[in-house]
């Protein structure tokens, strides 16, 4: 997959492929599963690693799982702030809350929360369903629409056969890419 | 460019980076190579005028001087002098441009670590403007150099690839496009065989168009595997061309006193990848698994990765425990010796 531009920032991913891997997981317990390595790179020399995990039991995240793959002003993203991820009844995967890093650039803290297609469309400079879709989504939108399910937040849907670009996307899109401009 | 007298014994030494000292070598290497043209000049016409040993007569004291010395050739020479026999006629003009090509001589000899990009542009032109009206062979040296340098420039201070591999690259990205192209028409003739089977009508000729998209798309994606393979190939040609000191060393040898190479690249020890600094991009989108290979080497002897200096050969170098370490070349696998 080519590099895929999200606003000012590019991820990079290779042929490495899935390889066995273990992570914490939410409940800080450790979980055995596989992960992909992709790396975001923006303007000033600025390069993130980060990966998708998913265990074996279905569940998983992206996120920054080293402090050393970070610039020292993006550490929030190597202390949680990772972005979960689901693998469905049907067997499609999905990001259940799409939400926000709203970060400070005095406190160099902050947490994600609710956003809208609109707010992402902002801040991504065009169209947040186009690179989606370019990417292999099947859905996106409340999670009502895509998941049946309660609540306000966004959600997005996509086949688990996709290569992993979506999910590691919407982490640059929601949590690297509000730094950037924070800190801009 | 006209080609320099076959004796001069300085050919022109195009810089592969704007690193001082390869910008240092390419404008030595003119200075030294006019001074040589003109020193042989003043002698085929003084010696039959004024005798072989017209050098220690006329400017000999303490020391005799060096007959193709830049010290002794760019000097701002007096109207009186001798030398002007073998000259265009004296003019202040034609004197002052002996006496800045001195300076910049001086500059570059003397206050060398002062120096910088906009030195050299001037320095070079400095010596293109002496050059001439002398009408020296080594004239040509001067627009190389200027050509040179701001293809550099322009490529963010490292030699961008060949005409050959931008061709290819080129070609390549013809190939992507046309590999995005197949790729539409085969998700938009899935979308009609679809559409042709639920309505039970001309789902043979949905079905027939769909497989000549999937045979187009299969046809493209192998011109683009080739085109790969030959931009590898013309890369790692035009890099192993080059000979370098480091040439000589083995991975994981000390990295010594050698120059480091200026292009930087990040040994990426989670994708086993190597991304380049400048241009951000990682090495096996633009090289295959040669980038890939190599870095699975280095990481051999860098485990966790980082920082990495490329010379225009394809040798790296990182640290390892604050030691710059040799970690081998880009395209070669490198066998231990005994």
């Amino acid at each position: 997959m080519p590099a895929v531009k999200i606003g000012p920032l590019t991820l990079h991913t290779n042929a490495i492929g899935w390889s066995e891997a273990s992570a914490r997981g939410f409940g800080q317990s450790e979980a055995a599963g596989t992960e992909y390595p992709a790396v975001v790179t923006g303007p000033f020399g600025l390069e993130i690693d980060i990966k998708i995990f998913m265990s074996a039991a279905g569940d998983g995240m992206v996120h920054c799982p080293d402090l050393s793959g970070v610039p020292a002003d993006y550490g929030r993203l190597a202390h949680g702030a990772r972005l979960g991820v689901y693998t469905l009844e049907s067997g499609d995967w999905a990001i259940k809350q799409l939400r926000l890093l709203r970060f400070s650039p005095s406190k160099g803290w902050g947490n994600p929360t609710r956003t809208t297609l609109e707010e992402l469309d902002q801040l991504l400079g065009g169209s947040t369903v186009e690179l989606f879709s370019s990417l292999g989504m099947d859905d996106v939108g409340s999670r009502t629409d895509v998941l049946g399910a309660k609540g306000e937040d966004l959600a997005v849907r996509w086949p688990s056969t996709a290569d992993p670009e979506l999910p590691l996307a919407c982490y640059a899109l929601t949590r690297v890419l509000p730094i950037y401009e924070a800190l801009s | 460019m006209t080609s320099p007298d076959a004796s001069n014994p300085f050919p022109l030494i195009l810089p592969e980076s704007l690193v001082l000292g390869q910008l240092s070598a390419a404008l030595g290497s003119f200075i030294k190579a006019a001074a040589w043209e003109v020193g042989e000049l003043f002698d085929a016409v003084l010696a039959p005028a004024f005798g072989t040993d017209w050098l220690s007569e006329y400017f000999g004291g303490v020391y005799k001087p060096n007959l193709h010395d830049p010290d002794f050739v760019f000097n701002w020479h007096q109207p009186d002098s001798i030398l002007w026999q073998a000259l265009p006629p004296y003019s202040a003009d034609l004197k002052n441009r002996f006496g800045n090509a001195r300076r910049t001589r001086n500059r570059w000899e003397h206050e060398a670590a002062k120096q910088n990009v906009h030195s050299f542009f001037n320095g070079v032109d400095q010596i293109r403007r002496l050059a001439d009206p002398l009408t020296l062979e080594v004239a040509g040296y001067g627009p190389a150099l200027l050509e040179r340098a701001k293809l550099l420039h322009k490529a963010g201070g490292v030699l961008p690839p060949s005409e050959s591999e931008l061709e290819l690259q080129r070609q390549k990205e013809q190939a992507e496009e046309a590999r995005r192209e197949a790729e539409e028409a085969v998700k938009m003739a899935n979308e009609a065989a679809a559409a042709a089977d639920q309505l039970g009508a001309k789902a043979a000729e949905a079905s027939k168009a769909k497989e000549q998209a999937v045979q187009q798309l299969a046809q493209v994606q192998a011109d683009l595997e080739m085109l790969e393979r030959e931009l590898a190939l013309a890369g790692r040609t035009s890099r192993q061309a080059l000979t370098e000191p480091a040439d000589d060393l083995e991975p994981g040898e000390p990295w010594g006193d050698l120059p480091l190479g200026i292009r930087t690249l990040t040994l990426k020890a989670n994708m086993v990848d190597l991304m380049d600094r400048t241009t951000q991009t990682l090495l096996s989108q633009q090289m295959g698994s040669v980038a890939s290979e190599a870095a699975a080497r280095w990481l051999e002897i860098i485990p966790s990765g980082g920082l990495v200096h490329l010379t225009p050969a394809g040798h790296a170098a990182g640290q390892v425990d604050g030691v710059y370490r040799y970690l081998g070349r880009l395209d070669l696998v490198q066998e231990p010796s005994d």
